[in-house]
């Protein structure tokens, strides 16, 4: 395969449509939301809790004069305990039947962004287990990413 | 052939029941009117040159028979009418003319004199009654101008979508609030264009003929004809009439023809001078509401911080306390641009029902609560219209006239009452008559008919009172220019889903009804008390605490080993513990220190247990969003002075949930 040749598939692969996700480890397990839904990332902010909803609703909190819904990402998606000290909340912006939300998720590393191809992407057949918020799997390496459905992540099983 | 004899036998029916009364309703002529125009329509159609010019001509002097003076003209009319509609019947034209024309030429004679004088007086009189309200006519210029505006965009999208009903019903919902309200303010010429239109327009909903280019294009010359009248009536706070050619083209329409239409008036010139008024988008001023928050956070911050440095130069001292008190002024002001009184509305009705009242000759003791009842600014500017409509309908059909209303033991004087409240973070906005309610057969026979329901379907009562919000409903007989076409509910619906409320119809046959509207709460300001429970605080709306007592010191008992009371004021009411309900964990269990709230709701007390009052606040509602909207006992949320969220307590959830206790006890 002559350096002209490859040079030609590199350019295939640069003509793939891309997408950027916003990545983060939860245990060992890697996650991703689209980057498109993400309105920005912030350190903790401090939460109000709200009674009377599920464990992983941590409460409300103040984001610029808006009331924010903050949800544990750990307990969300079925690890026990919260995550370390040091949390970063991903703010994501949801669209819903019953209008727009903005819904934070708090995560304990500081997420990356993974640029991924649509080849390297993997729809994933809907089951009727709960793990319906993961929509897709990504490749990337020797890493795979588990992309969440922010809309489902929130609404699912409520 | 057999739409003529019906409209004719509608005709006949309407004269009988004059003949038979005595009193003639205000109404009668405007529906009297429209009988015999659309009968002359019907003639013209089918060829019948001789009625059609009877009816025009009828149509014209229709003052002449609800005269008192004139019975003997009327009684003339419908034998005429009977007769023709006996030969139309049997296929054989129509009976001569001549004596009843003589008739009416002599009346008009007798009657023009008479006429002229009534008129200038009623005209002195509506001119000198408008001209004390100057901003009730800016405001009827911008809301016009809104509603001309609305159906330009609705036209525009008809002729791309001639099928679009929704567009449709728009137009003429449109129409019929500028009928509405320049009747209001006494502007007959628009309110008379406005009902051809409307007429006309009925007719195309009604599947006479469909939406076509040459209707778009009446629909605009209408437009900028009204719009044109509306400027000069507001300018010069007088009638303004409708070019005649204008108003003829609009009864000519038969839906085939395009039609050129010469106006003699001008296009409309540049911009209407009522507009002084700026109207910002609702988002953009709850980010201005929001970001000043924010800002009044920031500056308690760096005046933190400036009180704790050493050696502070006077001139950052002052620059301080001017920060401090720009920012105390700018947030009184971004929380005032927004809310609003009830008042200028509730205000607009007591004169309404004054004018209704007048019109129809009905005594109504017109009764209002609660007008200082703060709102969103754009609740105020959408309720307007609904509750103009709401009153309408009540007075119009609801409440009875004197002789009814005494015969059934009821006070002649009819009784009206409209009132506002807060509760929890919805305000309710009732509307209360005690006329003669809603005829729940008549309803559904009528539903029925207009094939709102299938005969088959089984409703409940609820479902039947809703009927009447339904687009193309009326039970009303009469056809007035005030109301009675049956888009009234349906705006009233209309514009309470726009605004994400609902709309509760209860009724009691003779007894009268209600109609209740609930409105979110989007922004509103409200008193709270500030109580700790565990390490956990709760905002408390004021305006449910009775008082709050020390705890200790209070009988407290339970019932049935299970629902505590505590006795208050020689009452035992039901406590509830808030750290229990609200799943607090760090609690003083020790109650020597904790406090009893009282709080009333719904006319039923009870007590909330709480650690400590931490002090009385202003905040601002907000919402949850829709993830956490239905949170069980929270009603909204508040950004506290630190910067941090407080959750407002539903107080009204918690009275239900002692309910549930009481009755599940009692089983």
């Amino acid at each position: 395969m002559s350096s002209q040749e490859a040079l030609e598939l590199e350019d295939i692969e640069q003509l793939q449509p891309s997408s950027k996700y916003l990545c983060f480890k939860i245990r060992d397990e890697l996650y991703g939301f689209e980057i498109t839904s993400v309105r920005e990332i912030i350190r903790e902010l401090s939460v109000t809790r709200v009674p009377n909803t599920e464990q992983w609703l941590t409460g409300v909190s103040n984001l610029r004069g808006r009331v924010t819904t903050i949800i544990n990402m750990h307990q969300r998606i079925g690890c026990d305990g919260s995550p370390d000290a040091s949390k970063w909340v991903i703010v994501l912006e949801l669209d819903t039947q019953n209008g727009a939300a903005t819904v934070g998720a708090v995560v304990d590393c500081l997420p990356e962004v993974i640029t991924l191809t649509s080849n390297k992407l993997q729809s994933r057949k809907q089951s009727t287990e709960q793990s319906n918020y993961v929509v897709a799997l990504g490749k990337t390496d020797d890493r795979v990413i588990l992309i969440l459905d922010p809309n489902r992540l929130v609404f699912e099983n409520l | 052939m057999q739409e003529l004899t019906n409209e004719f036998s509608h005709a006949i029916e309407m004269l009988e029941g004059i003949l038979a009364s005595d009193s003639f309703a205000p109404d009668t002529q405007n529906s009297l009117l429209e009988c015999f125009n659309k009968i002359s329509h019907q003639a013209q159609r089918q060829g019948f040159e001789d009625i059609e010019d009877l009816c025009t001509r009828l149509e014209k002097e229709t003052h002449l028979l609800v005269g008192e003076q004139n019975r003997e003209l009327l009684e003339v009319v419908h034998l005429h009418f009977c007769e023709t509609r006996d030969l139309l019947d049997r296929g054989l034209g129509m009976p001569n003319n001549d004596a009843l024309a003589e008739l009416l030429d002599k009346c008009s004679d007798t009657a023009q004199s008479v006429e002229n004088d009534e008129q200038q007086a009623d005209s002195a009189v509506e001119s000198a009654d408008i001209e004390d309200d100057p901003e009730m006519l800016a405001a009827f210029a911008n809301e016009t101008s809104d509603h001309l505006d609305n159906i330009e965009s609705q036209v525009l999208e008809l002729d791309a979508n001639p099928d679009n009903r929704e567009m449709l019903d728009g137009i003429f919902r449109a129409f019929h609030t500028i009928k509405g309200t320049s009747a209001f303010f006494g502007f007959h010429g628009i309110q008379g264009i406005a009902h051809e239109i409307e007429t006309l327009l009925d007719e195309v909903r009604e599947g006479k003929f469909a939406f076509s280019a040459a209707l778009g294009g009446l629909i605009f010359h209408v437009r900028d004809v009204v719009s044109t009248m509306v400027e000069k009536a507001v300018a010069t706070v007088t009638d303004v009439d409708c070019p005649a050619e204008i108003l003829q083209a609009v009864r000519d329409f038969d839906g085939s023809s395009p039609q050129e239409i010469q106006l003699s008036t001008s296009k409309p010139s540049g911009p209407s001078a009522a507009r002084d008024i700026v109207k910002v988008e609702a988002n953009r001023l709850d980010s201005l509401v929001d970001l000043v928050g924010e800002l009044v956070i920031a500056q308690s911050i760096v005046s933190d911080a400036v009180d704790n440095l050493h050696g502070v130069p006077d001139g950052l001292l002052q620059a301080k306390k001017h920060l401090a008190s720009i920012t105390r002024d700018l947030q009184t002001l971004s929380t005032s641009l927004r809310m609003v009184p009830l008042k200028p509305v509730f205000q607009r009705m007591k004169r309404l029902v004054r004018d209704i009242s007048t019109q129809t000759g009905k005594d109504i003791d017109f009764i209002v609560v609660g007008e200082s009842t703060e709102v969103d600014k754009s609740l105020v500017d959408e309720i307007a219209d609904p509750l103009v409509h709401l009153i309408r309908n009540a007075v119009d059909h609801g409440i009875e006239n004197a002789v009814t209303r005494q015969e059934n033991g009821k006070n002649s004087e009819g009784k009206l009452t409209l009132s506002a409240t807060q509760r929890g973070s919805w305000i309710f906005i009732e509307l209360s008559d005690d006329g003669k309610g809603l005829d729940r057969g008549k309803i559904l026979s009528r539903a029925i008919e207009r094939k709102i329901v299938s005969s088959t379907e089984e409703l409940t009562e609820k479902e039947i009172f809703e009927l009447i919000t339904r687009p193309g409903f009326s039970t009303s007989e009469v056809v007035s220019d005030v109301s009675g076409r049956g888009v009234g509910m349906d705006v009233v619906k209309c514009a309470i889903e726009k605004l994400k409320g609902q709309l509760d119809i209860t009724s009691v046959e003779g007894m009268g009804t209600s109609i209740t509207l609930r409105l979110p709460l989007t922004l509103a300001i409200i008193d709270g008390v500030i109580v700790r429970v565990g390490s956990e605080r709760y905002i408390i709306p004021s305006s449910a605490i009775v008082q709050s007592i020390p705890h200790i010191g209070n009988a407290t008992t339970t019932i049935a080993g299970q629902d505590e009371v505590v006795v208050y004021r020689d009452e035992a009411i039901p406590l509830l513990r808030l750290a229990f309900e609200l799943d607090v964990a760090d609690t003083n269990e020790s109650v020597a220190e904790a406090i009893l709230v009282i709080v009333e709701c719904d006319n039923q007390r009870f007590a909330l247990l709480v650690d400590e009052l931490l002090g009385k606040q202003q905040v601002v509602i907000k919402s949850l969003d829709a993830v956490l909207k239905n949170t069980a006992g929270i009603a909204g949320s508040a950004i506290m002075p630190d910067g941090t969220v407080g959750l407002i307590l539903d107080v009204e959830y918690f009275g239900q949930s002692t309910d549930c206790n009481k009755t599940g006890v009692a089983a």
